[in-house]
């Protein structure tokens, strides 16, 4: 039980960096490598403010957000923005977004080192809680707590809002919301403002069990990807499942084979969906090949 | 006054021009038949008047006011385009699909009044406002197009193909459905369409393009005997 508690609150940490991965995907159709370095940006500056001004962990998360947000802004106006408008291919844009990702994660090595920096709630060391057998450290708590949180209110932005209904509307069927007159590159700035802000938070969560350092990047958007391709990439639900999923079976995987096999068994476990059900396991859409 | 007057209206593909200097307009409350050949220009010609393809030259003159083409403009002056084939959003529910219809519409109240009366008028839909549209058969999803089309009570509604891909009976419905739609609420109605018999009977007026440039127009009586169809798709006007 208390390892698939573990799984539950990593996953849920990758399940609300898929979601963000999979609004951006779901309405620009290519994959945008930079996305998890994007995030690391954001720990960084929490881990900034929170070490030189004393700035409380919760608001350092919601700065470090904003500015993980001006550079997923950043990334769009003015990088992948006139791609998309010169009809580059997904292939071309994706390979731009790694170059961004080198070059990023190169400048935050610059900025703030290549060793691994720890993130932690507070100066003092918090206490744990034991439920039904089972311990959960604060951080754990901190992860689930606020995943529960964004999650709930992400879905009431995306069902209740009208930004949030053409985000979903976009995703389903570009084409349509032109014709009805949404224009949709305002919505797609909205929706890099909202992955920016959902990678940042959950990177940042995230930090709290592992650190930060600048490598960082590659890892959060591998899991990102796995937990969205699981879930069925556009699908929030989906994607949300999907890193649920993800979180416990590597858990199970360190306990039964060691620490070492935890990408192993991300991989595998990706594998399986791919060959087993490739348009993912919780979409209603079916893939077709093409002969 | 028309309620749509184009003018010396041509659309270019780089340096093809598929459209070639065309005059039409649309009187309100009517039904306008746009008809041709294939790759004659007609879904062409209502795409870029709705600003969803460049056009090249021409004016447009709507409710006495010039307009630049372009689709956020033409839904906020009136006008409501239902594209052929790909017509629905499949992953929403069909009350959300039809209030992505409304997505200009600032009050609230207004939303909900319309949804209340365009639901009303496709009882289909009435009894499944809250299923997902996925499920829709192919006559339902044509027939959520339109109730969704007229959420922002259009003057005007243009039609690309709406009989595509239909079986013949599903045709006849959706057609007696715009017919209903353009008597009961005023809307003008442009429709570009290969299925003639059935829309000749409700129609008013009507356009024979061919190769981008009107080879027929006047009341559809007079149309429907005309040769030119005819010809073109045997290729003798080529």
């Amino acid at each position: 039980m208390q390892i698939l508690l573990n799984g539950l609150i990593v996953g849920s940490a990758y399940a609300l960096m898929g979601v963000g991965f999979s609004l951006i995907y779901s309405t620009v159709r290519y994959f945008n490598l930079a996305y998890g370095v994007i995030a690391v940006w954001g720990v960084y500056v929490l881990l900034f403010l929170m070490e030189r001004f004393a700035v409380p962990f919760p608001i350092a998360v919601f700065l470090g957000a904003l500015v993980s947000i001006v550079f997923g802004l950043g990334s769009y106006v003015l990088l992948f923005r006139p791609m998309y408008r010169r009809k580059s291919s997904p292939l071309v844009i994706m390979v731009a977004s790694f170059g961004l990702l080198i070059i990023l994660q190169n400048f935050a090595s610059l900025v703030w080192g290549d060793t691994t920096k720890s993130v932690s709630l507070s100066d003092q060391i918090l206490k744990g809680y034991e439920f039904f057998g089972m311990f959960i450290t604060a951080n754990q708590l901190a992860i689930a707590v606020t995943a529960v949180l964004m999650v709930v209110l992400l879905e009431l932005f995306l069902q209740k809002t009208k930004i949030g209904m053409a985000i979903r509307a976009i995703g389903d069927n570009q084409e349509l919301t032109k014709v009805l007159g949404i224009k949709t590159e305002t919505i797609i700035l909205w929706v890099y403002v909202l992955g920016s802000f959902l990678s940042a938070v959950s990177a940042s969560m995230y930090a709290l069990e592992i650190g930060v350092k600048p490598t960082y990047g590659v890892f959060f958007v591998i899991k990102a990807f796995i937990a969205a391709i699981i879930g069925g990439l556009g699908s929030v639900r989906g994607t949300l499942l999907g890193g649920l999923i993800l979180g416990i079976a590597e858990n199970f995987g360190v306990y039964v084979f060691g620490g070492q096999w935890q990408d192993t068994v991300a991989f595998v476990l990706l594998a399986v969906v791919l060959l087993w059900k490739p348009e993912g396991v919780f979409s209603k859409r079916r893939l077709v090949s093409i002969e | 006054m028309s309620l749509l007057a184009v003018t010396n209206w041509s659309v270019s593909y780089g340096v093809n021009k598929i459209i070639h200097n065309i005059d039409f307009h649309i009187e309100e409350g009517e039904i306008l038949l746009l008809m041709g050949p294939n790759g004659a220009g007609k879904s062409t010609v209502l795409k870029s008047v709705f600003g969803l393809t460049p056009h090249g030259s021409g004016e447009m003159i709507y409710n006495g006011q010039s307009l630049k083409p372009s689709p956020d403009l033409m839904v906020k002056t009136g006008v409501s385009f239902v594209p052929q084939g790909n017509t629905i959003f499949s992953n929403m529910t069909i009350e959300e699909n039809l209030r992505m219809g409304a997505y200009h519409e600032v009050n609230p109240v207004t939303v909900e009044e319309r949804l209340e009366e365009v639901i009303s008028f496709f009882p289909v839909l009435k009894r499944k406002r809250s299923e997902s549209a996925f499920a829709m058969s192919g006559g339902e999803r044509q027939i959520l197009a339109l109730a969704r089309a007229l959420m922002t009570s259009p003057k005007l509604l243009m039609l690309d193909e709406p009989s595509i891909g239909l079986a013949p009976k599903i045709v006849q419905e959706v057609f007696e459905k715009i017919q209903m739609i353009n008597e009961e609420f005023g809307t003008a109605v442009v429709i570009v369409e290969h299925n003639l018999k059935s829309l000749l009977k409700i129609a008013h007026r009507g356009y024979i393009l061919v190769q981008g440039k009107i080879a027929v127009e006047g009341p559809v009586e007079k149309v429907a005997q005309s040769d030119v169809l005819e010809k073109a798709f045997f290729g003798e006007l080529a």
